[in-house]
């Protein structure tokens, strides 16, 4: 499955069409653009004068022998090196702030669909994925069309002026000159091609490379106790020589681009000193104009090279292109029918939920629920047990309409939940995960992301009611405490009461549990309990209990099997049935009382 | 200096080979420089009337010789187009090899990284950041090879331009050398100082993109939450304003970037014109030649760039130091010592432990282990019970030697534990952990991890691992790849495989701790029945904390705060009064509950 995700190869001619959907994406920088390429035009009309100071130095001061110009010469320079000054610093700066403007509104663009997308998507696109495309895709896109516009104009405008400019001089000359750009041109296109994909080669090489090396490391306790350090070492060997063998390949090819282009642009310059030369002797040239030509063929492989880069560069580019525009297509797949209007603020959830001959299986996966149908009264709090896969987590992933059935209807209040908008229904609905989810930030951000306006003294009610003040108030900086990546500073159970305290705080009428499996050290444990217990009072609950003491106070138990629900009921209704409730309750009991005993006994 | 003589050992028979590049771009040099001659002499004598002059006292052509040029003028052109190719030959062959030297030594340094991590004692793995160990050697080796197969090249470069030019400068006009070079050191220190003030802003930078991306992955792995609450709006904009702190600090930088170009490129400029202006006054009045003049400002040309990059590239020097030095601390921790006694391959274990007074701390010195003694028969199952944190991992962590103990004996067949060749040891034990590790390879690699088992041994290991079933139902059976670039497995099916790769060696230890933990009770059940037909084969210690495992014991061991507190079978400990007996008791009240 993952398969879809890895790079493709693009051999794939330039694609015009391509391009120019990216260019759309540039068009808020027009004007920007347009000064751009002008002023790009002004410094290759700039470059292109310099030669001609050469010219007049020789042709109207030396061979005269006279310096009454110079003062004017001089300043004339100065003026050059000025507005060449002001000009390279304003055309970077502009270039600067139309690529990064371009890469930030492509992301915000792109990251408006991601969050649109139902969970389904990312269940099932990795988020390397995502992140690759998000960012390095993104600036190289940036890049190529900023720099790349730099680049051609000057090129083109260069080679136009000198063009020009040299057709005057000696027609002839500036022929033989011309003729040497497409052989320059050509032979640097296909040679940065090659680079390219020996590049492309070496980098994917790179990224086995550190996975070998993660894998060296991750796997260091199995590596020695399996004996494999040499079995491991010899694959890599074999790795490495071979990304030997392409970064020389690579290397080689990009030492020999230079050279060989310079190369090329020196037979221009013996053509044009011999024949220049000549010329020269017969009295058809001045020898001031002589150096002018000598001075443009020796910089004329400047601009080719940077074309051909471009065109490399763009061709490459192509992969990253299509793949950003795969995020900038994104379609949701679950939208409602009503839209969302303020007057839906206002309504309150009564959380009843029914589900009513619902059908469900993932994409390419086995059916979950056939033909379930099911009720959930208000306020009821409800608990599913069973083995994993037997259906829990996507009942959950139903209810909180992260998936649609495929046939039968969810009602929420009594009405088809695909005719609500999505906003009202999570805008009433609580979640706790196994290991609930903290973003970097402070712990009063995290809390607050149940209710957005919550005022700091809000937020610390919520913290209390649930009992985390206390741990909280413990840490340095209290609520200010960043919890670092994730969340990984605080503990699992410390993060549970977070999570319940941004419950509180939402307040919400439909409150989805999933308790966590992971042994919460004994002391976080009572107070998870208690929390839970709060929280649940006065909404709808829906609790996947892997805890005893949680499931006996519930109102309704569903064992769940197979997607099906094989015994409902009570706590001490089920446990008379002695059936699978009975077993795996007695399991766990046995489990959770021998876990206490062994620590009870630690603790002596 | 360590860090010079560390990178040195990595380049044995390479050295030539550099030598040579630097030798190149010697030749380079004094080609390209010589082209400039060549014109000068085709503007002053040929198309002029000056008699020749050649720098360094060489043989200056006569007249006779300056009219056949005069007739065959493609000589000229000629002779420009074969010095630029042999100097840009030379170019070729410099880069060639210093890229072929960078790149032999980070082959070398990655294989020797990777050799020398996987030696490394299991208590430096336990220590270490493997993110930070991963960097190191991915992103410092790259800056160590850049460093050689670039920019120490480039420093050459510049330092031999400067040492050659200025002779021939000096030979042909020693006015015209002391202009040609006033802003020569200008523009190095003028480069050096700007790239040394703007780190900062590079790192601002840096910082602001990780944020971002930071922002963006836990936006997707919070996806749930983020729509549970209906907070696709304010991801957006949360996100929103990490993009736009890295764009604003993108924009600095590069505002910045642009007028360090800017002014030193007409720093540069400057430079060129001053040679050219100067030149025209001192040829005017007579004190040099036009093709002199034109010669300067090609050097000034050739010079004054690859300067202004010396000048970047000496504040990168910096991190090419901190790489190696990071490098060198992997490489000097000591290895694990892999002496000791190897038997002969037709000699096989017995497997007989016997732990006796054995106590053991890790760095930190508190005590895991106090005073064990326990006689393990060979072939007998033993079942170890404890809390989290009671020392059971501790204990068979011990025993393939993945830390060494110091207080107390650990003996194999009699033999201390320590007189055994770790990897020797290793091979002899069958180990599963609660978190397996597997390799991103097929299913049977995973289980045919050692040459010599045969496809019917991994299929017999796998049905008796209960994995067998689920194999079979992959699409590719037991070539399906898992992990980053196939499928992933679930927990359950992960410790599944570790169990099949423990079984298939037939090894006469077998170490299972915690590794049904993920498996659900059907599997379990059926795993725990195939172990019982094992029985006897193999000394075999189970680390639990279930209780289902209990039924496989021929003794059980109790272990608290790092203490033997029982052992004996099931019958013996429920009929005494203890922890055992308390969880077994429990059993009797559920029935009653039940009613």
């Amino acid at each position: 499955m993952n398969q879809i995700y890895q790079e493709k190869e693009y051999t794939s001619n330039l694609d015009p069409k391509l391009w120019l959907a990216v260019l759309k994406h540039a068009l808020p920088y027009k004007k920007q653009l347009i000064i751009i390429t002008l002023e790009m035009v002004l410094m290759a009309a700039l470059d292109s004068t310099l030669p001609l100071f050469t010219r007049y130095a020789i042709d109207k001061m030396i061979t005269p022998k006279d310096t009454s110009g110079l003062l004017g010469f001089c300043l004339l320079y100065l003026v050059v090196i000025v507005v060449g000054l002001i000009n390279v610093a304003f055309f970077i700066h502009l270039t600067g702030q139309v690529e990064t403007g371009m890469n930030y509104d492509l992301r915000r663009k792109c990251f408006a669909k991601l969050q649109a997308m139902q969970v389904g998507y990312y269940d099932r696109t990795p988020t390397g994925w995502i992140v690759a495309r998000m960012t390095s895709d993104i600036s190289r896109l940036g890049d190529i069309v900023a720099w790349g516009i730099v680049d051609m104009a000057w090129g083109t405008a260069l080679i136009i002026i000198v063009g020009i400019i040299t057709l005057f001089m000696n027609w002839k000359l500036a022929l033989l000159m011309l003729v040497l750009i497409p052989v320059m041109g050509y032979i640097g296109i296909v040679f940065q091609k090659r680079m390219l994909k020996v590049y492309r080669i070496v980098r994917k090489l790179n990224s086995k490379i550190t996975h070998s090396f993660g894998e060296g490391i991750h796997g260091a306790k199995t590596t020695k106790t399996l004996v494999r350090e040499e079995a491991n070492l010899n694959e890599f060997v074999g790795l490495n020589n071979e990304m030997y063998r392409n970064s020389v390949k690579a290397a080689v090819l990009s030492a020999l681009f230079m050279p060989l282009i310079l190369m090329l642009a020196s037979t221009g310059l013996g053509l044009i000193l011999w024949l220049g030369g000549i010329t020269t002797l017969k009295g058809g040239l001045t020898i001031g104009a002589l150096m002018a030509f000598i001075e443009y063929i020796s910089h004329m492989f400047e601009p080719i090279s940077n074309v051909a880069r471009l065109f490399a560069e763009m061709q490459n580019g192509q992969a990253a292109a299509e793949r950003v525009f795969t995020l900038l297509e994104l379609q949701p797949e679950i939208i409602s029918s009503k839209p969302w209007d303020d007057s839906w603020a206002a309504r309150r959830m009564r959380a009843e939920i029914v589900f009513d001959d619902i059908s469900f299986g993932y994409p390419e996966g086995v059916r979950v629920f056939e033909n379930f149908s099911l009720t959930i009264r208000e306020g009821e709090s409800l608990a599913l047990v069973g083995e994993t896969g037997t259906g829990k987590t996507t009942f959950v992933n139903l209810i909180c309409r992260f998936y649609e059935p495929q046939s039968g209807r969810i009602l929420i209040d009594g009405t088809d939940y695909r005719e609500i908008p999505l906003k009202w229904i999570h805008s009433q609905l609580g979640y706790v995960q196994q290991v609930p989810h903290l973003f970097q930030g402070s712990i009063l951000e995290n809390i607050r992301y149940g209710r957005l306006d919550a005022t700091v003294e809000e937020v610390k009610k919520a913290a209390e009611i649930v009992s985390a003040d206390e741990f909280i108030r413990e840490l340095p900086g209290a609520y200010s405490y960043q919890v670092g990546e994730a969340g990984n500073l605080l503990s699992t159970g410390q993060k549970q009461l977070l999570a319940f305290a941004r419950v509180v705080l939402a307040d919400p009428r439909l409150l989805i549990l999933d308790e966590a499996t992971a042994s919460i050290d004994t002391e976080t444990e009572g107070l998870v309990q208690a929390a839970m217990q709060k929280v649940l009072q006065g909404r709808t609950g829906i609790i996947v209990a892997h805890r005893l003491s949680t499931i006996r106070k519930v109102d309704r138990i569903l064992m769940m099997h197979r997607g099906k629900v094989v015994e409902s009921g009570s706590h001490s209704e089920l446990l008379h049935q002695k059936g699978k409730y009975y077993r795996l309750y007695m399991n766990q009991f046995l489990q959770e009382t021998a876990d206490a005993e062994l620590v009870i006994g630690s603790c002596d | 200096m360590e860090t010079i003589k560390f990178v040195i050992s990595f380049a044995k028979g390479l050295k030539l080979r550099y030598l040579a590049a630097m030798l190149c771009i010697i030749g380079a040099a004094v080609f390209s420089f010589t082209n400039p001659l060549i014109i000068r002499f085709c503007i002053d004598s040929v198309l002029g009337s000056k008699p020749a002059q050649m720098p360094f006292y060489l043989p200056s052509p006569g007249l006779g010789t300056i009219d056949f040029f005069r007739h065959n003028f493609w000589l000229a052109g000629l002779a420009v187009v074969l010095i630029s190719i042999t100097a840009h030959s030379f170019t070729y062959l410099r880069s060639r090899l210093s890229a072929q030297v960078g790149e032999e030594f980070s082959r070398r340094l990655r294989e020797r990284l990777l050799q020398h991590i996987q030696l490394l004692p299991y208590a430096w793995h336990s220590r270490i950041q493997t993110g930070d160990i991963i960097q190191r050697c991915t992103s410092d080796v790259d800056t160590l090879r850049r460093f050689i197969s670039l920019q120490f090249v480039q420093l050459g470069r510049g330092i031999f331009m400067i040492a050659l030019i200025i002779p021939v400068m000096l030979s042909l006009d020693k006015t015209m050398t002391l202009f040609a070079n006033l802003a020569v050191p200008l523009v190095f220190v003028y480069a050096y100082m700007f790239f040394r003030k703007i780190s900062r802003l590079f790192k601002a930078q840096d910082e602001a993109e990780g944020a971002m991306t930071t922002r963006l992955e836990e936006s997707i792995s919070g996806i749930r939450i983020v729509k549970a609450f209906a907070r696709e709006e304010y991801e957006t904009d949360r996100f929103g304003n990490a993009a736009k702190d890295y764009r604003d600090k993108s924009r600095k930088l590069i505002t910045v970037l642009s007028w360090y170009w800017s002014s030193s490129d007409s720093l540069c400029m400057t430079q060129i014109a001053l040679v050219l202006v100067v030149g025209t006054i001192r040829t005017i009045s007579g004190q040099t030649s036009l093709g002199t003049t034109l010669a300067f400002v090609s050097y000034s040309n050739m010079l004054i760039w690859p300067i202004r990059e010396m000048g970047r590239i000496l504040t990168d020097m910096g991190r090419a130091r901190v790489s190696a030095n990071r490098l060198k601390e992997i490489l000097d921790a000591p290895l694990e010592e892999m002496h000791g006694l190897i038997p002969d391959p037709q000699f096989t274990l017995k497997g007989a432990l016997e732990f006796s007074d054995l106590s053991f701390a890790y760095e930190d010195g508190v005590d895991i282990l106090k005073n064990i003694n326990l006689k393990i028969e060979p072939g007998e199952t033993i079942v170890i019970l404890g809390a989290t944190g009671s020392g059971k991992s501790t204990l068979v962590n011990l025993i393939p030697r993945l830390f060494d103990y110091s207080r107390g004996k650990i003996t194999l067949d009699g033999v201390e534990l320590s007189h055994y060749n770790r990897q020797y040891l290793r091979t002899q034990i069958g180990l599963v952990m609660q978190e397996p590790f597997l390799y991103a390879r097929s299913l049977n690699d995973n289980i045919a991890f050692r040459e010599g088992i045969e496809p019917s041994q991994v299929r017999q290991a796998a049905q008796e691992a209960a994995l067998h079933s689920t194999v079979e139902g992959f699409e590719h059976g037991y070539e399906t790849v898992i992990g980053e670039r196939g499928i992933t497995l679930s927990g359950g099916q992960r410790q599944r495989c570790a169990i099949a790769r423990a079984l298939v060696i037939n090894a006469p230890i077998l170490i299972l701790d915690d590794a049904l933990s993920a498996v659900d009770t059907e599997t379990e059940e059926e795993i725990l029945k195939n172990l019982g037909k094992r029985k006897g084969k193999a000394t075999t210690i189970i680390i639990t904390h279930r209780l289902s495992s209990v039924s496989l014991a021929d003794r059980i061991v109790v272990l608290e705060h790092g203490r033997i507190v029982q052992i004996g079978s099931h019958a013996e400990l429920v009929s005494v009064p203890g922890v055992y007996q308390r969880i077994w008791n429990i059993q009797n009240l559920l029935e009653a509950e039940a009613g």
